[in-house]
């Protein structure tokens, strides 16, 4: 039956990472835009192992421990600033912010 | 023990001849530890701290200097995932000349109104942005492009929330992390590319491997997506439109000797890193026209950008009223400017000889940061010494400066003149040396030329205006005593704007000698990942 | 275009549907439940959407032989960040699960610019011939990337732990209450604040 390539993987990276995009851009809540990025990742780090394998050397591999460690420190960062924000305003909507002239 | 240490082979310890080439990071490393523990043994830590930060900087700077004549500093280090060489090495002590400049302006802004304790926060997360942007450039493997960038970035992200009572800069905080993790990710994506179609992480190996085989069409299609995610990764760092809109929000919210900070230094990692990584890629297409990597369409759309960004960022400035929104609006220009000298720097070959040659481009932006750094400084530290006394950033509070404070006015002025880029101060010539770069090589680029002479002339009039204020609005506010030390580093970062002028020939030879990049040839193999091939079988 | 090494036609042919099966099924799991998460109206939903689709993506790092990344990624990405989210979540939804959402215009754009940047992305996925499609054989012990990370890759271990210090030490400030300030704020802007400090 189907046989597995390279590309049914880059596929669901391609998914993965289109979906988190979509998500940040038509969702207002600050923390499902982050967690938006997160799926974005997800889809970089699939991206990233497969090629790996498919290359056969651990660079791929290598590179998603640290992209893991870059996910995991963004979200600590945008997690206690929205958590300072929130006692400043007691909203989550991204709207609502809009002091900034953009 | 030997027999385990046998089976898992010897551990890779770095020399000496590895890390003395980047004796500067090391000493940031141990600056940022030093700073935190301080307040274990002094009471008033923030002043305490920032002493230690500047003893550091000051180390730092001392040692690349020291270091920069050694034997075995130029080239690449670390297996390869770290390359030194003078462009790096000018980067680094621009930077640390700057960062030390920036301390120094927060004794005179911040120093008083800092809650005691925050000192150790605020310095170690500085030093440890300052860390990433001076490995930015040295970067020559994608993984150390990304950790180098996010190291830049995560502090930053803090430092322009720093003030966390500000009405607006928790908010822009939140924003410029949110739009950077999803312009990180992108970038990401797109490095990922580059992985998979060469299946190494070296950037010159990249390049060699661009050179030797062709992708197909598809490949193609994955190559334009890589590059893209490069250039959206960095856009966003470099505030090039579309990626700008942060900017000015951030730099109105943080606090100004960090508006100042991230005005200079983080742009100019940006740009050096794109240098630094589209030269190595060029270099292994030897600046030929390829195959499905098409330098002249990438240089093109640098160009391009960048126009628009100048273009951009005057327009936006033409209206501020406040005047750090002024100066981002003025720095989204800047950044412009030298995004257009970028987009030299991938096409000509003429300008990269061998091995190290000299590169225009990169001369023409290291002569431009060395001389936007005392720009912006000067005119920061000035910005922040009135609104130290009168509590307003906005312009219109300038009036009357002139009487008020003639000094503080008269640096003002030099700095407004030479962002302009007039003579005879040393604007002119970083602006006058980029334009004729551009000039020189002709063909498209003369268009590159023109948007930026009228761009010029749209900067005067926001730019004059401020002199206009200070010495032609009358008004019978009292005069301000501003702080000496602030005063001072205004007065000596006005002076060497006019020194520099007078230097013009010793300062271009300085840039012209450590424009130079060093360029793995196409006959080099690649010396780094060869121990991470697997062959297939578990040893 | 074989997946699996074994070299009889038939074992290879059962291992490669089996392979084929779970793949489609981690596929699915991960794409359906990321779709949840960018979709669901309700932050708590979203955030156990999240959990599945990170379940899923380590069942295809399983799949490409990457058994220590997926069971980084189900320890760390879901044990670990997964469980910060949620914390956020809590501190932040007082008034659960509200409701702010973009116009129906702005999603409709977003949505067509992103579907065409998929179908390009999928398409050049697909047109791409690389150099062969058969995933060489090979697995990845975990002593040989313990030893690329501290061998080849030394210098970014050593950078990242760096970077982790400056986001503690960041991370920290920003979320350290302050007394002094929290008064004033209460002064400032009336009972919201005053509500905030109390639960806070």
């Amino acid at each position: 039956m189907t046989q597995l390539a390279l590309q049914h993987y880059l596929a669901v990276g391609a998914i993965l990472f289109a979906i988190g995009l979509i998500g940040f851009m038509t969702r207002r809540n600050l923390i499902v835009m982050f967690l938006c990025t997160e799926l974005m990742f997800q889809g970089v780090a699939i991206n990233l192992i497969a090629f790996g394998r498919f290359w056969g050397n651990l660079a791929g591999q290598a590179f998603v421990i640290f992209v893991l460690v870059i996910a995991a420190a963004e979200a600590s960062l945008a997690l206690g600033l929205v958590v300072l924000l929130f006692r400043q305003r007691n909203t989550l909507d991204a709207d609502a912010w809009r002091d900034l002239k953009g | 023990m030997t027999h385990l240490l046998a089976a898992i082979g010897l551990p890779y310890i770095p020399g000496w001849d590895e890390l003395r080439p980047f004796a500067a990071d090391l000493w940031l490393i141990v600056t940022i530890v030093a700073v935190l523990i301080t307040p274990f043994f002094i009471t008033r830590s923030n002043i305490a701290c920032a002493l230690v930060a500047l003893a550091g900087v000051t180390l730092a700077f001392l040692s690349q200097l020291l270091v920069r004549n050694s034997p075995h500093v130029i080239g690449e280090h670390f297996r390869g995932l770290l390359v030194m060489d003078q462009f790096a090495m000018l980067w680094k002590l621009l930077l640390l000349l700057f960062v030390a400049g920036v301390i120094l302006m927060w004794f005179t802004t911040t120093a008083s109104n800092m809650h005691e304790g925050d000192g150790p926060e605020f310095f170690a997360l500085l030093l440890s942005a300052t860390l990433g942007m001076s490995l930015m450039a040295s970067t020559s493997n994608l993984l150390m492009l990304v950790l180098s960038v996010e190291m830049a970035s995560l502090p930053s992200y803090v430092l322009a929330g720093f003030r966390k009572t500000h009405r607006i800069g928790a908010e822009a905080s939140l924003k410029y992390v949110l739009f950077g993790a999803v312009t990180s990710a992108v970038m990401i994506y797109g490095l990922s590319f580059l992985y998979g179609l060469y299946g190494t992480l070296q950037v010159g190996a990249i390049g060699h491997a661009m050179a030797a085989g062709a992708i197909g069409v598809g490949g193609n299609a994955l190559l334009a997506v890589a590059l893209l995610g490069l250039i959206v990764g960095i856009g966003f760092k470099v505030s090039a439109v579309p990626f700008h809109f942060w900017c000015p929000d951030v730099f109105e919210g943080a606090s100004i000797e960090v508006t100042t900070f991230l005005s200079v230094a983080s742009k100019g990692a940006a740009l050096v890193l794109l240098i630094r990584v589209l030269t190595t890629i060029a270099a292994g297409l030897g600046f030929a026209p390829h195959a499905g990597m098409s330098l002249a369409a990438l240089a093109g759309v640098i160009g391009v950008m960048g126009a628009v960004t100048c273009t951009v960022g005057n327009l936006g400035a033409l209206v501020q009223t406040n005047i750090k929104r002024l100066l981002a609006y003025s720095s989204i220009a800047h950044a412009g400017y030298m995004l257009c000298a970028v987009s030299l720097l991938v096409r000509h070959k003429a300008t990269i000889v061998g091995e190290d040659g000299n590169s225009i481009a990169a001369q023409a932006i290291l002569l431009y940061l060395a001389v936007y750094l005392f720009m912006n400084l000067g005119a920061f530290t000035v910005a922040a010494l009135i609104y130290r006394q009168t509590g307003s950033e906005d312009i219109t509070h300038y009036a009357g400066l002139s009487r008020r404070s003639p000094l503080a006015a008269a640096c003002m002025t030099v700095f407004m003149f030479s962002l302009i880029g007039l003579p005879p101060f040393a604007g002119f010539v970083a602006k006058f040396n980029l334009m004729w770069v551009l000039g020189t090589n002709g063909g498209w680029w003369w268009a590159l030329v023109a948007v930026i002479g009228l761009n010029t002339i749209f900067s005067l009039y926001y730019y004059v205006r401020v002199v206009k204020i200070m010495y032609l609005t009358p008004s019978d506010a009292p005069a301000l005593n501003v702080n000496p030390l602030g005063l001072g580093l205004a007065v000596a970062c006005a002076a060497a704007l006019v020194l520099l002028f007078i230097g013009l020939a010793p300062l271009s030879r300085v840039t012209t000698n450590y424009g130079k990049l060093y360029l793995t040839s196409q006959t080099q193999q690649q010396p780094a990942q060869s121990t991470a091939m697997i062959t297939g079988e578990r040893r | 275009m074989s997946f699996s090494v074994l070299a009889q036609s038939d074992i290879s042919d059962a291992a490669n549907t089996a392979t084929a099966v779970l793949f489609y099924l981690f596929a699915i799991m991960a794409g359906g439940s990321a779709i949840c998460v960018a979709v669901s109206r309700n932050i708590v939903r979203t955030a156990v959407a999240l959990l599945f689709t990170l379940t899923g993506v380590a069942g295809l790092y399983f799949l490409l032989n990457a058994e220590f990344l997926a069971a980084v990624q189900l320890v760390v990405y879901a044990g670990g960040t997964l469980i910060l989210i949620i914390f956020g979540v809590m501190l932040t939804s007082k008034s659960p699960f509200s409701r702010f959402e973009a116009k129906l215009g702005e999603v409709v754009i977003a949505m067509s610019l992103a579907c065409v940047l998929l179908f390009a992305l999928v398409m050049g996925i697909v047109r791409t011939t690389f150099a062969t499609d058969e995933f060489p054989t090979g697995n990845y012990p975990i002593d040989r990337l313990g030893q690329v990370l501290l061998g080849d890759y030394l210098v970014p271990f050593e950078v990242v732990s760096v970077l982790l210090l400056a986001v503690m030490i960041g991370a920290a400030y920003l979320a350290k209450g302050r007394r002094r300030e929290g008064e004033e704020g209460a002064a400032r802007s009336g009972s919201l604040s005053r509500q905030a400090r109390e639960w806070s």
